[in-house]
């Protein structure tokens, strides 16, 4: 089920229905929340539900397992390990590896088909895998480092593990977070039900009128449907699918935060304006920010992290960011993104990033001009169907052509990129006039923007197009 | 405190359901609805609704037929005609495979086959268009059957065209027997010519298409299932083109056609139909052929 569908609007206001009435008590409020993220999800395909059972019943039992059975606690932290992992290299991984084996036994003369022999089953790759993997994941490691004790109600871990809100995109919450919060009977009251309803009508805004109108131009461009190949044409195409993925992304993680607020339970924020960063770190902590943490705290950290010397830290980023290219998807194209922005921290890193600037208006403009330029030459390779695209169309944009007519043939689409930035503009003078943030808490203007967000998410909504998140 | 948030969002919802009114009363019907657009192909696929009569193939098929001319023409009592073409749709075991599971198997059970160039190619037979909308999952099947038809007062204003009025415009009504009634403004004949030639670079009329096509016409004939074949009409220029460039011989497949049971149905005076974008048929083009196709199979089913 997706959130932009009318049959979610129908689960929401059933699943709202009964909730004051489930929420009473501890395993009525575990089990509701169960059985109604069981349907969120199986509305896709109901058969992958044994997947996430699956792979949550080996984590709940190892979980339990490593505190009743401290000698064996390392044997139960890899079982689960492994269990999470062999679900991701099963599902997701197993094709793309078995054609870099095809082609290496090739090279070498011998024909061995691997990738023919892979069950179809394991060729579609269940939506939202990497999201409940890592989030399970998550949970047996903070056992294991003795930052979490487990839970004793399977039902109790199933609702923080499924949680429909954020089960297929995220944002990745960690255990401690919200086990917590599970465990109280937590009524949303009328400013947390406000802020959830500002957070749903914001989320649904980026998503299906911004995200979806830019993705006409962006389709058009990476199909070859368009009728442009100018660096013009492509500046401006990865500009609009900087703002739709973004938007896209962000979009649902509002959304999940705020039916989360309706439910009276708290997430994290996933999003925190990343195009204004004034420096490729900067724009990792505020890009989807619960999965960058968690590569931080269970990836780069363990590792060795800044410790060891300049160089270790640099070689712990890189391996870092090419794993998070590889979540991202199983080809080469998402492992050179990672890589592509592991090259632009490690010199933003050598040349010791803006502080070697000093800190005012200029500087900042510069720095948040270049880490957009560096953010948009690495969404190249994210986007883009193969390598040899990718670099085409990095060729392409330095060779500095212009052509006319783009501005009319897709004025929707560079129309709602110009509301994109606006919004992100809005922001930023929020942030540095006092004056524009009082504006915006007056009630009224609050009232108009929500009910304009609601709707031209509605009136103004573009093609529809499931999350793009949806397929990591 | 409590009042103060619960009166912001009253406010919100009063002031969005007025602006939702507003926009679906003053809100011109869009020429070409997204929403009926997705009801009516997963309807065509995933109803369960049997018929008598059904054409399969292209474009040129579900654009070109309008089941209620056809019917018309027929004129046979109670008969069930479905128009099961498809974008870019070929010939091949997936769509035969539904087109029997939709027949209803009584003592009259036919079906036109749209034999156009394309739909005799390999990238045809991929069907795309057909086994995206068979595969699509459950949920998502039952809402575009079930729910969007009370959703059309929600149907998106077109931004591109409120900015440009001037742009090409398509029109489509969708018909839940199957047909597209199609026209565009402004109408340009020729403008399919280019994507054509360059589809049929590498991309011919295939033998082995064919002869998965006449296995299965002789497999029908033994059921005791009519199948009749035509050539949808097109402009000259298009026919022309397809015919020098795409390896199809008509005279050919025709005998072979009829040598496996089959019946042609020759389109007399085939170029007196109107295209508008020069492979489709403006609908009262398709009208005129539908009710000339139901007289033809009439006149062959029916004994005088």
């Amino acid at each position: 089920m997706i959130f932009n569908s009318f049959v979610f609007l129908l689960f929401i206001f059933l699943f709202f229905s009964f909730w004051k009435l489930a929420n009473k008590k501890d395993k009525s409020r575990w089990i509701y929340i169960t059985i109604a993220s069981f349907v969120f999800y199986g509305w896709w395909d109901w058969r992958f539900l044994f997947l996430i059972i699956g792979s949550g019943l080996i984590d709940f039992f190892a979980g339990k397992a490593i505190v009743k059975f401290p000698n064996y606690r390392k044997h139960f932290f890899i079982l689960s390990l492994l269990g999470n992992i062999g679900s991701l290299a099963v599902f997701k991984y197993s094709s793309f590896f078995a054609s870099i084996i095809d082609r290496g036994f090739f090279a070498a003369g011998i024909q061995i088909n691997l990738q023919e022999q892979i069950p179809e089953f394991a060729l579609i790759v269940p939506v939202g895998i990497s999201f409940y993997t890592f989030q399970s994941m998550s949970y047996t490691i903070d056992i294991y480092r003795n930052r979490l004790s487990p839970v004793k109600n399977v039902f109790h871990f199933f609702a923080y593990l499924s949680m429909f809100p954020q089960l297929v995109a995220g944002p990745i919450i960690r255990a401690k977070d919200i086990l917590g919060q599970l465990l109280q009977e937590r009524k949303a009251n009328a400013i947390q039900i406000w802020h959830g309803t500002k957070l749903v009508a914001y989320g649904f805004f980026q998503k299906t009128a911004i995200a979806d109108n830019l993705s006409t131009i962006v389709n058009d461009a990476f199909s070859g449907k368009a009728s442009f190949s100018s660096s013009e044409f492509w500046w401006i195409t990865m500009l609009c699918f900087a703002f739709q993925i973004y938007f896209d992304f962000s979009g649902y993680s509002l959304i999940a935060r705020g039916t989360a607020k309706w439910m009276g339970y708290h997430f994290k924020m996933n999003f925190n304006h990343p195009y204004l960063a004034t420096s490729m770190k900067d724009f990792w902590s505020r890009w989807h920010i619960s999965l960058s943490t968690w590569f931080r705290d269970y990836v780069y950290i363990p590792l060795g992290g800044s410790k060891n010397g300049k160089l270790n830290a640099h070689k712990n980023m890189w391996v870092t960011m090419i794993i998070s290219g590889l979540w991202h998807g199983a080809s080469f194209t998402f492992i050179i993104w990672g890589m592509v922005h592991a090259f632009f921290l490690s010199v933003e890193r050598i040349f010791n990033g803006a502080k070697t600037f000093p800190k005012n208006r200029i500087s900042d403009l510069l720095m948040f001009v270049l880490v957009l330029f560096q953010v948009l030459l690495a969404w190249v390779f994210f986007r883009a169907n193969d390598v040899q695209q990718a670099i085409h169309i990095v060729g392409t944009l330095f060779l500095f052509t212009t052509e006319s007519g783009i501005f009319s043939v897709y004025t929707a689409a560079i129309l709602f990129l110009c509301l994109g930035i606006l919004s992100e503009l809005t922001y930023y003078l929020k942030c540095k006039s006092e004056r524009v943030k009082n504006i915006s808490k007056i009630n009224w203007v609050e009232v108009f923007t929500v009910s304009f967000c609601v709707f031209s998410s509605i009136y103004f909504r573009g093609p529809e197009a499931a999350f793009i998140y949806f397929q990591f | 405190m409590n009042n103060r948030y619960y009166k912001k969002l009253a406010l919100t919802i009063a002031l969005f359901l007025t602006l939702v009114g507003i926009a679906g009363i003053v809100k011109k019907n869009e020429p070409s609805s997204e929403i009926f657009r997705k009801h009516f192909w997963t309807y065509k696929v995933h109803s369960s609704k049997k018929y008598n009569i059904i054409f399969e193939g292209d474009s040129r098929i579900y654009r070109g037929i309008d089941v209620n001319s056809f019917n018309k023409g027929i004129n046979i009592n109670s008969i069930h005609t479905l128009n099961f073409g498809f974008s870019s749709g070929g010939h091949n075991k997936d769509i035969f495979n539904a087109v029997e599971n939709k027949l209803l198997h009584t003592s009259l059970n036919i079906v036109v086959l749209g034999i156009t160039p394309f739909s005799l190619t390999p990238k045809a037979q991929l069907n795309e268009h057909f086994i995206e909308e068979q595969n699509r999952n459950k949920g998502e099947t039952i809402e575009r059957m079930y729910f969007y038809p009370f959703l059309s007062f929600f149907e998106p204003f077109n931004i591109q065209k409120l900015l440009h009025p001037d742009t090409v415009t398509y029109y489509e009504k969708f018909h839940k027997n199957g047909w597209v009634e199609s026209y565009k403004i402004p109408a340009n004949p020729n403008e399919a010519l280019t994507s054509y030639k360059k589809e049929f670079e590498n991309n011919q009329v295939s033998d082995t298409v064919i002869a998965v096509l006449l296995q299965k016409v002789k497999e029908w004939k033994n059921k005791h299932i009519k199948v009749y074949a035509f050539r949808p009409p097109t402009t000259v220029n298009m026919e022309t083109l397809e015919n020098n460039i795409s390896g199809f011989n008509e005279k050919e497949f025709i005998k072979k056609f009829e040598t496996v049971g089959g019946k042609w149905i020759e389109i007399e005076n085939r170029f007196n139909y109107n295209s508008y974008d020069g492979s489709h048929l403006h609908f009262y083009s398709a009208q005129q052929l539908s009710y000339y196709l139901g007289e033809k199979i009439k006149a062959d089913v029916v004994p005088k």
